[in-house]
C-alpha cells in the first residue's frame, strides 16, 4: 500500500537533477571532481605505465629494446639484482625509514617537552619562548640543514671547507655528526617539533584541568599524574603528529640532498632523483610509486588512529584554571635551557647566514677577510662563479626572484579561492559522495613526496601532446597548485566547518543571492583563516625546491632552484645570501599579513 | 492571510526515513508547536515547510499557492515563500553590529535608506532593545541575543515565522520571561508561527495547537488540553505531562454496557466509559498524577518510595505490589519512607489504552465496588 503511494508521488528525474543543479555547493563539487581527476589521477596512470616502459638514452642501450615497449626489466633490476638492489633501493629505503622514525620521535620529544612546560609549569618567559620556538618551522627545513653544515663542517669531512664551530673554538666534529643520518634526524626533527609543540600544546591548553584535579583529588603524585592522565589523553595527537613528521621526513628531498650529497648517503627521494638523473627512470618512477604507497599507508594509519579514539582528543574543558607546576629552583635552568635552544635555532641561523654571504674565504671570519661583494659588488668574476655581480645588482637574482613571486601569487590566487570553495562545497554537501570524493582528490597530492609528484609531472610534460609544457612558467604554476591544494583545501574545509550551515542561511532566507553570501558573509567571518589559505601557497611556493628543481628550465630560472645550483656547485656565498633573502621575504610576508588582518602561518597550519 | 497545508510529505536521508507520510493544516495566525523527542523529525519538518530542505516527496502550500509539489517540480527558494526563521543558535552574524544585523534583509529586499532606518528603530523598541544598537553580537548575553535574532526575523514582517528551539539555550528564568514575550509577539505581530520544541511544557503553555511526533511519524496534532486530557496513544500520553502519567497494567475480565470491568493492582474495579474503542484482554490504564490523590478512604494501598516536596506541590512515590506509582499532591507534605498509604483513582479523565496497540481505547472513571 505505502510503497505503491510513493512510487506514484516520487518525482520526476528532471525535478531531482533542477533541485541538485540549483544549489551552488554541488557546481563546484562536480567541477572540481573532473579538474581534479584529470590533474592527480591522470598523473598517475603516466606514472606506472612509465614504470614498465623503456626510455631513450641508458635504458635504451641497456635493454637493447625499442623506446616505448613494455619491460619488466626495472622491476627485475631492482629487485632481482642482489648488489644493484641493495645500493639503489633496501638501503636507501632503509636510511628513509632511519631518518623518518628518527626525525618524528625527536621532534615530538622536543616539541612536547616545551609544550608541556609552556602550557602546564610556571616557566619564565613563556612568551619569547613560544614565539621564537615556532621560527623554525616558518623557514624552510632546508635552510636548517644548510645551517648545519655552516656550523659543523670542518677540514677532515666532506670537501674540507672550515665551518664556524672549527674556525672559532678549534673543534673538528666527526664526520658522522657532520654529514649523514644524524644530522638529517636531527635538522627534520628540530624543524617540525614546533609542528609538534602546536598541536600537544593546544591539546595541553585546552584539556580539561579537571581530568587532573581530580586525579591530584585521589591523591596522585604528579609524575603518575603525567603518566596516567595527560600522557594517555594526548596519545592520540602524539601518535597522529608522529605519523605526519614521518611521513614529512620520509619525503624529504632537499634536508638529505645537503647532509647526505658529501657523503653519498642516499634516501629513497634523493636515489629516487639519482637514478633518473642517471638515464634509470623506469626505476626511479617505481620508487615514486613505493614513495606514494608508504605514505598512502602513513595517512591510513594515521586517519585510524585520530579516527577510532577522537573522542579523546575533542576533550575541551571550560574551566581554565589550570594549576601550574611549581619549577621552584630548576625553573631559571630550564627557562635558560629554552631560550638558549631555541635562540640557536631560530636566531642562529640568520646570523650565520649574513656571516657566510660576506666573507671571502670561508672558515675565515676576521673582519679583514669580509665584504659585501657578493652582495653589490661586481668583482664577481674573480670567483668564476658566473654571476657579473652581487645578488642585489643582479639582473638573474632579479628576474629569479620576480619569477618566484609571480608564481607565489598566481599559485596562492588559484589555489587559495579552489581551496576556500572546496572547503565550502564540502562542507555544505558533507557525508555525500561528491563530497568526499572532492576532498580527498583534494588531499590525494599530499600523500606524493614532492619528488615523486615533481617526476610524474615531468614524465606528463615529457610525453605525448603535453611538451608545450615542458620547461614552461605554467607547469611550474599548475604542478605547485595541484601539489598545495591538499593545504588550501584542508584550511578551507577547517574555516567553513567553524560556520554553523544556520549563518549562511539566515541570508538564504532574505533572498541573498550566493556569491552576495559569500562575499558578505562568510568570508567576513572567516576573514583570517581565509586569508591563511591564502597565505600558505605564498610562503610554500615561496621556500619549495625539490618540486621545482626538476620542472625548471634552467637551473637559474627560480630564487630557490638557483640557491640550489650555488650550493651544488660550491659558490656558497651566494647561497647564503640568497637564503637569507628567502627567509626574509618569507617572515615579510609572514608578518605583514599578520599585520593587515591577524591571520598568521603557524595558525594555518596543522589542519 | 496564509494557511499552510502538508500533503504527503517524505523525508528520506538515504535509507534513514526522517519524516514519513505527514499530514498537517496549521491554520492562519495558529501557534502551532512540533513537538517531539530529539530526532523525531520535527526540524526537518519546519526547515521543509521553510525550503531550507527538500522533501524527498509531497505537496506544501502557503496561503493556497503550493511552495514544493514533487509531481509538477515546484520548489520555491525560502526568500520566495515569504517566511522568518528563528535559529537555535540565533545565526546572528559576528561581524556586524546589532544594526546591520537586522538591516542587512531589509537592503536585501531593496528597502530605501529612510525606511530600513525607521523599522529598525521599530523594531529595537519593539524588542527593548535601543541600547544595544551598535554593539556586536559577541558583546551581547544569550538573551539580548535572542532579541536581536527576533528582531532581525520579524523586520520584514514576513506572514510565517518558524522559530527551531529559539529558547533551549537561555537559562530557565530568561526562557520563562521570553516565553510571555513570544506569546504577546504572536498576537501583536498578527502572523503565523510554527514551532519547534522538545520542551513539552512550552508546547502547552504557548501554541494553540500541538503537533507531536516521534520517529517521523505524526501522533497526534490537536490542542495542547486535548493532547494533554486524550492523549491518542501511549507515547503522547508519556511524553506530554510533568510528572509522566501513571500506566498500569490491566486486564479487562468482561464488557458491560456502561464500561468494563478490570483486574489491576490486584483489584478489580468498574472502568466506567461511554465510548469504549478496540481493547484487547491486556490493557494498560492510563492515570494522571493529580488523578491519584492520598486519601485515608483510598481503594489502593501502597508503600511510600520517596517524597518530593518543590514547595506549591509535592511529588509522591509509592509502590503498589510490583508497581511504582506517582501522585501529586498540593502543599508541602512529607511522608516518612515505607509508611503505607492509601490512594484513590478518582476523576472522570482516566485514559485506558490496548496493550497490544498502544493507542488509546477510551476515557473514563475508574469506580471501585462498594
Amino acid at each position: 500500500m505505502k510503497d505503491t503511494r510513493q512510487d506514484l508521488r516520487r518525482e520526476p528525474l528532471y525535478f531531482r537533477a533542477k533541485a541538485f543543479f540549483s544549489k551552488p555547493a554541488n557546481l563546484i563539487l562536480l567541477f572540481f571532481l573532473a579538474v581534479l581527476a584529470a590533474l592527480s589521477l591522470a598523473p598517475m596512470v603516466t606514472m606506472l605505465t612509465n614504470m614498465f616502459k623503456v626510455h631513450a638514452g641508458t635504458e635504451r642501450k641497456l635493454l637493447r629494446l625499442k623506446v616505448g615497449s613494455l619491460t619488466l626489466n626495472h622491476f627485475e633490476m631492482l629487485f632481482r639484482d642482489y648488489e644493484w638492489g641493495k645500493a639503489n633501493f633496501w638501503i636507501p629505503l632503509f636510511n628513509s625509514l632511519i631518518v623518518a622514525c628518527g626525525a618524528g620521535l625527536l621532534g615530538i620529544l622536543i616539541g612536547g617537552t616545551v609544550a608541556w612546560f609552556v602550557t602546564r609549569s610556571d616557566l619564565k618567559c613563556k612568551k619569547f619562548i613560544s614565539a621564537v620556538f615556532v621560527f623554525p618551522y616558518m623557514m624552510p627545513a632546508w635552510t636548517l640543514a644548510l645551517f648545519w653544515t655552516n656550523m659543523f663542517q670542518n677540514s677532515k669531512v666532506g670537501g674540507g671547507v672550515v665551518g664556524m664551530v672549527e674556525s672559532l673554538l678549534g673543534v673538528c666534529m666527526p664526520e658522522w655528526f657532520v654529514f649523514g643520518l644524524f644530522p638529517m634526524i636531527v635538522v627534520i626533527g628540530l624543524h617540525y617539533s614546533p609542528f609538534a609543540y602546536l598541536l600537544i600544546g593546544g591539546i595541553l591548553k585546552n584539556m580539561d584541568a579537571t581530568l587532573e584535579e581530580s586525579a591530584t583529588i585521589l591523591k596522585a603524585s604528579r609524575f603518575t599524574i603525567i603518566r596516567r592522565v595527560t600522557v594517555p589523553i594526548i596519545m592520540p595527537a602524539v601518535l597522529s603528529t608522529f605519523l605526519l613528521i614521518f611521513s614529512s621526513g620520509f619525503a624529504s628531498y632537499t634536508v638529505p640532498v645537503f647532509l647526505g650529497s658529501a657523503t653519498r648517503t642516499f634516501t629513497l627521494s634523493t636515489k629516487m632523483r639519482a637514478l633518473i638523473q642517471a638515464g634509470y627512470e623506469g626505476q626511479g618512477y617505481i620508487i615514486a610509486f613505493i614513495s606514494i604507497l608508504l605514505g598512502t599507508l602513513i595517512l591510513g594509519i594515521n586517519q585510524y588512529f585520530t579516527g577510532k579514539r577522537k573522542s579523546f582528543t575533542t576533550v575541551t574543558g571550560k574551566s581554565g584554571q589550570v594549576s601550574l607546576v611549581r619549577l621552584k629552583r630548576a625553573n631559571w635552568p630550564i627557562s635558560a635551557l629554552l631560550i638558549f635552544l631555541t635562540l640557536f635555532f631560530a636566531i642562529m641561523p640568520l646570523v650565520s647566514f649574513a656571516l657566510e654571504s660576506v666573507i671571502r674565504q670561508p672558515g675565515n671570519y676576521s673582519l679583514s677577510n669580509m665584504t659585501l661583494n657578493f652582495w653589490i659588488g661586481t668583482e664577481a668574476s674573480q670567483f668564476e662563479t658566473g654571476m657579473p655581480s652581487g645578488i642585489l645588482i643582479n639582473s638573474t637574482m632579479w628576474a629569479g626572484l620576480a619569477r618566484q613571486v609571480g608564481l607565489a601569487l598566481a599559485v596562492s590566487m588559484v589555489v587559495g579561492t579552489c581551496g576556500m570553495l572546496i572547503g565550502y562545497a564540502c562542507v555544505r554537501r558533507r557525508g555525500s559522495f561528491l563530497s568526499r570524493a572532492v576532498e580527498n582528490l583534494a588531499f590525494f597530492p599530499y600523500l606524493m613526496p614532492a619528488m615523486a609528484f615533481g617526476t610524474i609531472y615531468l614524465a606528463v610534460a615529457t610525453s605525448g601532446g603535453f611538451k608545450w609544457m615542458y620547461g614552461s612558467f605554467f607547469l611550474l604554476g599548475l604542478v605547485a597548485g595541484v601539489k598545495f591544494l591538499p593545504f588550501a583545501s584542508r584550511s578551507g574545509v577547517n574555516s567553513m566547518m567553524q560556520i554553523s550551515p544556520e549563518i549562511e542561511e539566515a541570508a538564504t532566507i532574505f533572498g541573498v543571492p550566493w556569491v552576495t553570501r559569500m562575499a558578505r558573509i562568510l568570508f567576513p567571518i572567516q576573514k583570517s583563516a581565509i586569508i591563511s589559505g591564502y597565505l600558505l601557497p605564498v610562503i610554500n611556493v615561496m621556500r619549495e625546491v625539490a618540486l621545482f628543481t626538476l620542472l625548471v628550465p634552467y637551473p637559474r630560472y627560480l630564487l630557490t632552484t638557483m640557491l640550489f645550483s650555488f650550493n651544488e656547485t660550491g659558490y656558497s656565498q651566494y647561497g647564503s645570501a640568497v637564503t637569507l633573502l628567502i627567509i626574509m621575504i618569507i617572515i615579510g610576508i609572514n608578518s605583514l599579513v599578520n599585520k593587515l588582518t591577524g591571520a598568521s602561518f603557524d595558525k594555518g597550519i596543522g589542519g | 492571510m496564509p494557511q499552510i497545508i502538508l500533503e504527503h510529505i517524505n523525508k528520506r536521508f538515504d535509507k534513514f526515513v526522517a519524516v514519513d507520510d505527514l499530514n498537517l493544516v496549521i491554520e492562519d495566525r495558529g501557534f502551532v508547536t512540533l513537538l517531539g523527542p530529539s530526532g523525531c523529525g520535527k526540524t526537518t519538518t519546519l526547515r521543509m515547510i521553510a525550503g531550507l530542505e527538500t522533501p524527498t516527496s509531497g505537496r506544501i502550500l502557503i496561503d493556497g499557492k503550493p511552495v514544493y509539489d514533487s509531481e509538477k517540480g515546484i520548489n520555491l527558494p525560502p526568500n520566495k515563500r515569504d517566511i522568518g526563521f528563528l535559529f537555535q543558535n540565533y545565526a546572528l552574524w559576528p561581524h556586524m553590529t546589532v544594526y546591520q544585523n537586522i538591516a542587512f534583509g531589509l537592503e536585501m529586499l531593496k528597502w530605501d535608506k529612510k525606511r530600513i532606518q525607521e523599522r529598525v528603530q521599530e523594531m529595537l523598541k519593539l524588542l527593548k532593545i535601543e541600547q544595544f544598537v551598535k554593539r556586536y553580537p559577541a558583546e551581547l548575553s544569550g538573551g539580548q541575543q535572542q532579541r536581536v535574532a527576533i528582531a532581525r526575523t520579524l523586520a520584514p514582517s514576513p506572514r510565517v515565522l518558524f522559530m527551531d528551539e529559539p529558547l533551549s539555550n537561555l537559562d530557565a528564568k530568561l526562557r520563562g520571561e521570553m516565553r510571555t514575550e513570544l506569546k504577546r509577539l504572536h498576537t501583536d505581530t498578527n502572523s503565523t508561527f510554527v514551532y519547534v520544541t522538545h520542551d513539552q511544557l512550552e508546547a502547552m503553555t504557548l501554541s494553540t495547537r500541538v503537533c507531536l511526533m516521534e520517529t517521523g511519524v505524526l501522533q497526534q496534532y490537536a490542542p495542547p488540553l486535548e493532547i494533554y486530557n486524550r492523549p491518542a496513544n501511549t507515547f503522547v500520553a508519556g511524553f506530554v505531562g510533568n510528572p509522566t502519567m501513571n500506566f498500569i497494567p490491566a486486564r479487562v475480565l468482561s464488557r458491560r454496557q456502561n464500561g468494563l470491568e478490570l483486574s489491576f493492582l490486584g483489584r478489580e474495579a468498574l472502568f466506567e466509559t461511554a465510548n469504549a474503542g478496540e481493547v484487547g484482554e491486556d490493557a494498560i490504564l492510563g492515570v494522571r498524577p493529580e488523578f491519584l490523590p492520598i486519601s485515608p478512604n483510598g481503594a489502593l494501598e501502597a508503600a511510600i518510595y520517596s517524597t518530593l516536596p518543590a514547595g506549591m506541590e509535592t511529588t509522591v512515590k509509592a509502590s503498589c505490589g510490583d508497581t511504582m506509582l506517582t501522585s501529586v499532591v498540593f502543599g508541602s507534605v512529607d511522608y516518612e519512607v515505607d509508611s503505607r498509604v492509601r490512594m484513590d483513582i478518582v476523576g472522570s479523565d482516566i485514559m485506558l489504552f490496548d496493550k497490544a496497540t498502544q493507542k488509546a481505547a477510551a476515557s473514563g472513571r475508574v469506580v471501585f465496588p462498594g
